[in-house]
């Protein structure tokens, strides 16, 4: 149980850290740039949401199959296919919880006060210093939230693991897949155990993410 | 073309209901802009700081051509060294007094305006640790012209400066503003004829998207009548 905690919570990890600098980018063009068919990008990102997660899954196997030119490319790169790995699991979490990370980063973007980004371009402040001057340390509550979405949405992840990963003991097997193991192993007793430990560590590292995230805007509000 | 004026602005911008257009000379010292909501004067000043790009429009400040649409040449807000302080909600929240001024310094040219001496000489040193929230309106406004001088700027843009402040503060900060000795161009909009009458070395009056008048401070005097009697009394008491 605790090889597959440890493992549920180096996936949520890594996901929240990386899908955070894709939201940031992501959120900055979205906000800030003219892109051609914006809407129909925001709808793509939206996608995850709608998408029952086998069909993600199956999708992405269809992607990362050492029978498709991705997967063989991949698996020449590798030495052995993705599939069935950490890094499978990875990049399913990434796709998955993508909308979670863009979103509210990208509304905290464009709720930052147009006027406090003009003052900083007729101070000098070129596009670049003002997204990290005055764009960035007005965004962090929008960040937090990103953060807390996409690690609380990674750590009861389920059915993309399942259909990426399977169930490797330490590579693949994260605690939601140990909870359905022992489940269909008539192990309630575990099953139990493995889920109160689930939502406590989900609970917990939700309400410290919450607890800075208030402490921030207090911090910052208007009297 | 008035080649004495330190700054010439020529421009139309287009809006769907309106067009905003005219030509302004603006010598240093005060220049006040004068007209109702939705006459064009914010546009004036967002194009002269380069925060719009207008149809057509030519700037001219200090010898230095900003902007010329018929050879395509428009200098971004950050290259025109311009200040501006707006009508509220200047100060980034983030950063305290003192920080906010740092701002604008960290971009000055170099000039060696120092921190401290401004804070002093604006009476902002008790207030320098504290964010914008925990200001008055006046304190802000007051910070956000400080800010403003700190950066050096070659011209200086009020969008309404002292409309949300109570008329004591607002007679204050005038006053701060006169007794500062500015000897650059200061371009102020406003709607408040008090304001224009106890600021303006010039005044343009501004309707509906057009300049429809123009001249020294008797102008506002003359335009409104019996308020204008009731203006010069009240600046001569």
């Amino acid at each position: 149980m605790v090889e597959a905690l440890l493992l549920s919570l180096k996936l949520s990890l890594a996901t929240t850290g990386l899908l955070l600098l894709l939201s940031l980018a992501l959120g900055y063009l979205l906000s800030f740039r003219d892109l051609p068919a914006k809407g129909l990008l925001e709808a793509l990102l939206l996608l995850p949401i709608l998408l029952p997660p086998t069909v993600l899954g199956f999708y992405l196997i269809a992607l990362l199959s050492p029978d498709s030119p991705v997967g063989a490319l991949i698996t020449a790169l590798r030495g052995k296919p993705l599939l069935f790995s950490f890094e499978a699991l990875l990049i399913g979490s990434l796709i998955y919880s993508l909308p979670f990370g863009v979103f509210p980063v990208r509304d905290a973007f464009q709720s930052v006060s147009r006027r406090h980004i003009e003052v900083a371009y007729v101070f000098g402040y070129s596009p670049l210093e003002t997204f990290l001057r005055v764009v960035l340390p007005n965004s962090w509550g929008g960040i937090l939230t990103a953060s807390a979405l996409v690690f609380a949405h990674t750590m009861g992840e389920f059915g993309v693991v399942l259909m990426l990963g399977g169930s490797i003991p330490g590579e693949t097997k994260t605690l939601s897949i140990y909870i359905y193991d022992e489940v269909q192993a008539l192990n309630y007793g575990e099953a139990h155990r493995a889920s109160l430990l689930l939502l406590t560590v989900s609970l917990v590292a939700l309400a410290v993410l919450s607890f800075v995230r208030r402490g921030w805007i207090e911090k910052l509000r208007y009297s | 073309m008035d080649r004495e004026a330190a700054v010439f602005l020529s421009f139309r911008k287009v809006y769907p209901t309106l067009t905003v257009e005219g030509e302004f000379a603006f010598h240093r010292g005060f220049n006040v802009v004068l007209g109702p909501s939705g006459s064009g004067k914010t546009t004036l000043l967002r194009v002269t700081a380069g925060l719009l790009k207008p149809e057509e429009g030519f700037l001219r400040c200090e010898g230095e051509v900003l902007m010329d649409t018929s050879e395509g040449r428009f200098t971004p807000p950050q290259k025109r060294r311009i200040g501006l302080v707006f009508q509220e909600d200047n100060l980034l929240p983030h950063l305290n007094v003192r920080e906010n001024i740092e701002f604008a310094l960290r971009k000055a040219d170099g000039t060696g305006v120092a921190l401290d001496e401004l804070l002093e000489k604006f009476g902002l040193g008790g207030l320098q640790n504290r964010k914008p929230h925990q200001l008055s309106g006046g304190e802000r406004q007051k910070v956000a012209l400080v800010r403003a001088l700190a950066f050096s700027p070659r011209m200086l843009l009020l969008d309404e400066p002292f409309s949300s402040l109570d008329f004591r503060v607002k007679l204050d900060m005038i006053s701060l503003l006169k007794g500062a000795e500015l000897k650059i161009p200061v371009v102020v909009v406003t709607h408040d004829p008090v304001e224009a009458f106890l600021l303006g070395d010039r005044v343009f009056l501004m309707e509906r998207g057009r300049k429809v008048g123009e001249g020294g401070r008797d102008l506002v005097k003359e335009f409104f009548g019996e308020l204008g009697d009731l203006l010069e009394a009240y600046a001569c008491s």
